[in-house]
């Protein structure tokens, strides 16, 4: 035997909020003072159950209010039949004899929408309500995604950083080995027509042993800012040695404009640098070869070619230019020979 | 000590005192190499030291500086979070200081790894509560009754404040609210409306 609770309507305002009395006409009675804050007055306490709310549950339903008086205890689900739509879950249970229902109602998963729709804050929801906590606990896990993605970008920026120090020559600034290859795997994807030039300075040592390490650098430097400007933006000029270079224009497979430009370059590099105010006098050879020479460029094997091309400058004298094509029809008459 | 707080000590003397302080600091840390990791702990790293080394380079005292870095927590513009996610715990100072009790589990709830320390709150009567952390590291009592007086100005109440100190393990400050509506508190929205993520 349990003893029956008679509760007052504060008493059922203060547990149950959101609660509905509705009386066996299918009025509804009184409503608990969060329900009552969803409307506007009149629009619940007065009003029939059934033209304020659509029964989602139970079912089957034929929607007749005193149908839901032999439902007994059971789970409910209403939704609001205007804007906005409020979906709402809770329980219902029969009131003594066909006195009518008692049915206390939830936001349950759509409570993030209610609370912005109407503006609730904490007071307005029963004590033993979690809304809150769920509201809390979405915004933690939002702020908790906003750190990560900060640290995520945090380490992609030194992650940049360090690939552009892996990539980059720190004397000069320009790319380096890494960086090349890096670069002429980009040119491939592109499947434009390119030719590679490996530049190596001529004279660079004597520099070095007269004026020094520091001359040396300086020569360096003024050299690869004269390589940048007789390049266009999307050509690409890597230090890969002391004195050597590899350079690589896009949508060049002209021979004899190849040995032009190369020859330009030279003329450049002759330009006397001033270290001091003694004038540092380098030239620079140059051995090249074109991606149509290859089924598959490869850059080792270009780099290969390009730097027998060098060998055969370096032997015709300082200052020279020399394709690949002519070292490989030199050998090939050489065979014949 | 979890990497969150690390990270809240960085930005703290990052904004409070420059990003000077903050290098000095983390100099034979971790982190004057690589970046705070906000998912996980680092053992052996405790937040004492880090302000210890912060107070000596700015030559402040420790408390003092302890207070200010629970102030930056729940009222500087870069720890919104912080004082959003404590508004949470109710609609008046009262409400909040009675929500702290389930700090611990709140943060927890919120990221696994967190440990925050257990706080205890005692009502003497009507308006005055001693609220305690219980096992945390020393000075934690100082950065709570700045995180509580921040609190109490957000939410527009005039309280005092003192901290009682140490006894066993827990540091404990006293709090009497003297008026619970002395200004206007600042405007909180549960859903955060409009910010900028």
């Amino acid at each position: 035997m349990t003893a029956g609770i008679t509760l007052s309507a504060a008493d059922a305002d203060m547990l149950m909020p959101m609660h509905l009395v509705v009386g066996p006409s299918g009025h509804i009675l009184s409503a608990g003072r969060t329900m009552k804050k969803l409307r506007s007055n009149g629009e619940i306490v007065g009003a029939r159950l059934l033209e304020v709310f659509r029964m989602r549950r139970p079912e089957p339903f034929r929607g007749v209010i005193g149908e839901l008086q032999g439902f007994g205890r059971t789970p409910v689900v209403l939704e609001f039949r205007t804007s906005p739509k409020t979906r709402f879950k809770g329980a219902m249970l029969p009131l003594g004899d066909r006195q009518g229902l008692l049915i206390n109602l939830s936001f349950g998963i759509s409570a993030i929408s209610a609370v912005q729709d109407y503006g609730l804050s904490n007071s307005d929801f029963a004590a033993t309500d979690q809304t809150i906590e769920m509201l809390y606990l979405r915004e933690a896990k939002s702020a908790m995604a906003g750190e990560v993605r900060k640290f995520a970008a945090r380490l992609e920026m030194s992650l940049d950083a360090a690939q552009e120090d892996a990539m980059t020559d720190q004397l000069t600034g320009l790319g380096n080995r890494r960086a090349l290859s890096a670069q002429f795997e980009d040119v491939l994807l592109a499947q434009q027509e390119f030719c590679l030039l490996h530049l190596d300075l001529d004279f660079f040592k004597q520099v070095n042993d007269t004026l020094g390490h520091a001359a040396g650098d300086h020569v360096l430097l003024e050299v690869a800012s004269r390589l940048r400007s007789s390049m266009r933006r999307t050509d690409i000029v890597t230090r890969i040695g002391g004195d050597e270079f590899i350079l690589l224009f896009r949508g060049l497979s002209h021979e004899a404009r190849i040995g032009q430009i190369s020859l330009d370059i030279i003329d450049k590099l002759e330009q006397p640098i001033t270290f001091n105010g003694t004038p540092c006098r380098i030239s620079g050879s140059i051995g090249y070869t074109l991606s149509g020479y290859y089924r598959e460029p490869d850059l080792a094997q270009m780099i290969a070619d390009a730097d027998e091309a060098l060998y055969a400058a370096k032997n015709a004298g300082r200052g020279q230019a020399v394709g690949f094509g002519e070292v490989k029809e030199a050998m090939r008459d050489d065979h014949v020979a | 000590m979890h990497g969150l707080i690390i990270r809240s000590i960085h930005c703290f003397l990052r904004d409070n005192h420059g990003p000077e302080v903050w290098r000095a600091v983390a100099a034979g840390t971790p982190f004057a190499q690589a970046d705070i990791d906000v998912l996980r702990d680092y053992p052996g790293l405790c937040a004492t030291e880090l302000i210890g080394a912060a107070a000596r380079e700015i030559g402040q005292p420790v408390p003092d500086l302890l207070e200010d870095l629970g102030v930056y927590l729940a009222s500087h513009p870069s720890s919104a979070n912080v004082r959003r996610l404590l508004r949470f715990g109710g609609d008046s100072f009262t409400e909040f200081l009675h929500s702290l009790p389930e700090l611990r589990d709140r943060a927890q709830l919120a990221v696994e790894t967190l440990e925050l320390p257990v706080l205890e709150l005692r009502q003497h009567y009507a308006g005055s509560y001693s609220l305690s952390v219980v096992a945390g590291e020393t000075g934690s009592g100082h950065v709570l009754a700045g995180v509580l007086r921040a609190m109490a100005d957000d939410y527009g109440s005039l309280v005092m404040l003192e901290n009682v100190g140490r006894s066993g393990r827990a540091e404990t400050v006293s709090i009497q609210v003297l008026d619970l509506n002395f200004g206007t508190a600042n405007a909180f929205d549960y859903l955060n409306v409009g910010a900028a993520s």
